[in-house]
């Protein structure tokens, strides 16, 4: 285990407004090492971009608030507690942060070379702007920096868009990166460069990343460590290697299942039965309880903490469980029929 | 290929602080976005007093509103002449709630008519671009350079000035508003997945304009046809100024018009007329903004 | 079920035969306006109850295709044939019929549902206008639409498109294009806006579609996995050219282009122990359709790219397993598969 540069603990988002608050997220904890890329995966709803919002309180609405947990940055102490000029200090200086759709990112406005050079106001004096900036563009592999310095969004394609947010990210030279669902808006050939983009950074740099993706592909390419997210909670925290040989939530089970690749044969198809929970519905006890098929009576009346397995921990009352994937296999086979 | 994780939870955020659900019914969406402000209650509870004001004239006067007498120019509060006379001794309130129905029924005939007009050639030109849409966009264009006097005058000299004509010129010179947003409006939508859905489907286009597109731009004209109320309350009121308005119709700009030479004797001649028409167009400005935030919500911004 | 790459091989006249299919489009560009090769030189057939996937990346002009056939858009030359007959050249009985038998399901991108309609009432319009049934009756089938893909029609029916999830939109749009009782329907990227856990269910749908109503699908997609769980055939596009096509088992297991191999190598397994497999990657971005490559438009990111790629456009190549590959290479991409295993990525050059 690395030294640990970013700790979340206990992290709760909820609603603000004039009905009752509802929590969307519900006590995450996570951690990010010293060179380490940590997946945070999960699907629509579960929270996890809230989570990645929460940590530089970077929401884009104002309709929710962080409500209790701490989050701690290696050599800056509690983010949560910071004030917004505090937090400036924080921001693109220690963790630097790159989202999903490019275009909604850049200004079509401003050349290249501005838009990078902005982040470094008030950090570097400005004569030196340019010279870190080409530096930045060639670090990212796009081709001719320094004509690139001189374009315009319009005129790059999306995955240069993204090389091109992603140095502004690590302009100021941050320890950590959190990126939410960085290559999902671009073409699988071109995701694939932008991964090993960003792998070559964690290695050169030793950077920690927080990597927020859907996409379980993604996370055995990528990640040393990986969080689950289900409903606003963790449901399993495992290193890559084992979560992949031995899953022990039946969520990520599940989700395994439901990954086609092009491996995947027809006959194996699968899709986890049900839907979310609402989250101003809660159900009592697991949040899973009502699509998991190998679910206890205990399930159905109090919510399992997280239960230390190898390589992690999982939130079920059956993590221990050693035999729990031939359980899930024979009941869930039997109930998903191929239509 | 777009994920739609922090759509949904923001999502789930907006609603649970707006209380916003997706109604069907057109009228609970703008009553449930409008009763959040105040101010744009106030304004719906005017317009409709001055509705009912209009409607009820003839129970609501005092006096004919056309009978002159003896007692010219008194200040209001002078006996049964709750506002005071003009210079012909002609009752101020009598004649103000006639107004208000003369100036409402021209307000709302004129919407009406540029909303359909606007609609029309929106549409078309929204809907199939190409010649078709520079050909009614030089048309637009054409009647929105119109010098809106010089017309009226033109028309009036050449037809007379009744309360039609003045509906029509009025209505003339509004269309090209509602046309522009309406065809903005289409030009969007017309490659939207649905209405390609809807031509899979076998419907026939203009079933497709009238039935799948145009309920999705009508918040946009709704808003559009209540500023027009109150711009043509004032354009009439302009016009009647000017003295072409219909000299058999008491109409708040007529009343101004007939205010001027007494200005400094008789101010009530001018200020309820004048306040009238200034609180009814505000109103209706005010009502379109809020039916504008209450049918084209946005997620709030990122500060 | 597996087909035979040419379905004239089965005596069977195809149900939809695309011939040299090309969309040119008008676009300003620098200076004046410029031409976008949206799609170039196209063919391809479908037959009864058979799936075929056209594979692609952006700017490879499988959307673009999919409109041609739908006829939401004419094709600049060359034409597509449904039933034998032209659909430039039908008259009006047979465009209508044409009209019905082809239907779509969209991408759920929240307006594949007109958001001012109820789900009845979506459902409805195909029921009206493709087959003149309305009222009662329409209000029975609609129910019976939604039954099939697994939607209780009490619940459903009069629900707004915003109250549903994006897979039970997704089984509304299938049921929609149900409606008119198709014998084609042209899915656009039809799960890659839903959630992993919701797509087999979706595809199961389609799938089941397939074998109990013997519906064809024409399925475009950029993601290979979907591919391998419902495609008979796939047709991979790359700037609106055909690079290779042939049965889903002969193009996956056996890839004769780079691209192709290329896409199967950037597919992302979740498979740690993949990851350590050597992984060419393609250089650059992908070129702009205004501006494309002289030659194998594919020469600028190919690894096997040499000097007769970059002038000339290689030329048809059909193998024995039916696979035809537009590459000058095709034999040495065949050749190498059989030394590593063909999904893991592209060998290099010997």
């Amino acid at each position: 285990m690395t030294e640990t540069l970013l700790r979340v603990e206990n992290l709760q988002v909820e609603t603000r407004g004039r009905r009752r608050p509802v929590r969307l997220v519900d006590g995450v904890s996570l951690e990010v090492g010293v060179g380490e890329i940590v997946g945070l995966v999960g699907e629509s709803g579960c929270g996890k971009s809230m989570t990645a919002s929460s940590i530089l309180q970077l929401f884009p609405t104002d309709s929710v608030r962080l409500a209790g947990g701490e989050i701690s940055l290696k050599d800056a102490g509690r983010l949560d507690q910071m004030s917004s000029d505090q937090l400036r200090k924080v921001r693109g200086v220690r963790i630097g942060m790159v989202f999903q759709d490019p275009s909604t990112y850049l200004d079509p406005l401003m050349t290249i070379g501005k838009q990078v050079a902005e982040g470094l106001r008030g950090h570097l004096p400005k004569s030196q702007h340019p010279a870190r900036v080409l530096e930045l563009l060639k670090q990212m592999g796009l081709p001719d920096p320094q004509q690139m310095m001189k374009r315009y969004p319009h005129e790059l394609s999306g995955g240069q868009r993204q090389r091109v947010l992603i140095a502004a990210a690590l302009a100021l030279e941050p320890d950590v990166l959190i990126a939410d669902e960085p290559t999902t808006a671009l073409d699988v050939t071109i995701q694939a460069e932008i991964l090993t983009l960003l792998k070559s950074l964690r290695d050169r740099l030793g950077l920690g990343i927080l990597l927020i993706t859907h996409d379980l592909g993604v996370v055995a390419e990528m990640c040393d460590r990986v969080y689950v997210m289900y409903a606003g909670r963790v449901a399993e925290t495992r290193d890559v290697e084992s979560l992949f040989a031995e899953p022990r939530h039946p969520y990520t089970i599940g989700l395994l299942h439901g990954t086609l690749s092009p491996d995947t044969r027809p006959e194996d198809m699968f899709s986890i039965p049900g839907s979310v929970p609402d989250p101003r519905a809660m159900p009592a006890g697991c949040r899973f309880n009502t699509r998991c098929p190998v679910a206890l009576d205990k399930c159905f009346a109090d919510q399992p903490p997280l239960i230390d397995v190898t390589g992690g921990a999982s939130a079920c009352w059956r993590a221990e469980e050693d035999t729990i994937g031939q359980a899930w296999d024979q009941t869930a086979k039997e109930e998903n029929n191929v239509a | 290929m777009t994920d739609n994780s922090s759509d949904s939870t923001l999502a789930l955020a907006t609603v649970e602080r707006e209380g916003l659900r997706p109604p069907r019914n057109r009228f609970v969406e703008a009553w449930s976005g409008l009763s959040r402000s105040k101010i744009a209650v106030a304004s719906l509870v005017f317009i409709i007093l001055v509705l009912l004001m209009g409607a009820f004239a003839p129970l609501l006067q005092t006096n004919d509103p056309f009978a002159g007498g003896k007692d010219a120019l008194l200040p209001p509060l002078s006996g049964e002449h709750l506002l005071g006379t003009d210079h012909l001794g002609r009752d101020i309130w009598s004649q103000l709630v006639n107004g208000a129905r003369v100036s409402l029924m021209v307000g709302f005939s004129v919407a009406a008519a540029a909303t359909v007009i606007g609609i029309i050639v929106g549409a078309l030109a929204g809907f199939y671009g190409g010649w078709i849409d520079s050909l009614l966009m030089r048309i637009t264009e054409f009647f929105q350079t119109l010098p809106r006097l010089v017309l009226a005058l033109i028309i009036v000299a050449l037809f007379g000035s009744s309360v039609t004509m003045l509906i029509g010129v009025i209505a003339i010179l509004s269309w090209p508003q509602t046309a522009r947003v309406v065809r903005t409006g289409f030009m969007s939508l017309r490659s939207v997945a649905f209405v390609d859905a809807a031509r899979v489907s076998g419907m026939p286009r203009t079933a497709i304009i009238f039935r799948e597109i145009l309920p999705n731009v009508l918040a946009s004209v709704v808003v559009i046809a209540s500023l027009d109320v109150g711009a043509a309350i004032l354009t009439e009121a302009s016009l009647s100024f000017f003295g072409l308005g219909d000299p058999n119709l008491v109409s708040w700009g007529g009343m101004l018009q007939q205010a001027q030479q007494y200005l400094a004797q008789a101010w009530w001649m001018a200020v309820f007329p004048g306040v009238a028409i200034a609180l009814i167009v505000l109103a209706f400005n005010i009502l379109g903004d809020g039916l504008n935030d209450a049918l084209n919500p946005r997620l709030k911004e990122r500060a | 079920m597996s087909h035979e790459s040419t379905p004239e091989g089965t005596g069977r006249a195809p149900l939809l035969k695309a011939m040299n299919v090309t969309t040119v489009f008008k676009v300003r560009g620098g200076v004046g306006k410029r031409a976008l090769r949206a799609v170039d030189n196209v063919s391809l057939t479908i037959g009864a109850s058979e799936t075929v996937a056209v594979v692609g990346e952006s700017g490879s002009g499988k959307t673009t295709f999919g409109r041609v056939v739908l006829d939401l858009l004419k094709p600049t030359s060359g034409r597509v044939e449904y039933d034998g007959v032209d659909v430039a050249a039908m008259d009006k009985k047979q465009w209508r019929r044409f009209r019905r038998e082809v239907q779509v399901v969209f991408q759920d991108t929240g307006s594949s549902l007109n958001p001012r309609r109820s789900i009845g009432g979506s459902l409805e319009l195909p029921l009206r206008y493709n087959l003149g049934i309305r009222g009662e009756k329409a209000r029975k089938r609609t129910a019976q639409l939604l039954d099939m893909v697994g939607l209780s029609s009490s619940t459903f029916a009069s629900r707004s498109p915003l109250e549903l999830s994006g897979g039970q939109r997704q089984r509304v749009s299938i049921a929609r294009a149900m409606a008119s009782n198709p014998r084609l329907i042209v899915a656009d990227e039809a799960v890659s806006a839903l959630d992993v856990s919701v797509r087999a269910q979706v595809l199961q749908v389609m799938k089941s579609l397939q074998e109990k109503e013997g519906v064809s699908f024409l399925f475009i997609t950029h993601d290979l996995g979907v591919v391998r769980a419902v495609s008979d055939r796939v047709v991979v596009l790359y700037l609106g050219h055909v690079m290779e096509q042939g049965s889903a088992a002969a193009v996956l297991g056996n890839p004769s282009h780079p691209y192709t191999k290329a896409l199967l190598a950037a597919a992302p397994r979740p498979d740690p122990g993949a990851r350590e497999q050597i992984r060419v990657g393609l250089k650059g971005d992908i070129p702009s359709p205004i501006a494309p490559p002289p030659g194998c438009r594919f020469n600028t990111r190919c690894p096997l790219a040499q000097d007769i790629c970059r002038t000339t456009v290689p030329t048809l190549r059909v193998f024995d397993d039916g696979v035809e590959s537009s590459c000058h290479f095709a034999d040495e991409v065949r050749a190498a598969n059989t030394r590593t295993a063909a999904v893991d990525g592209l060998a290099p050059a010997p």
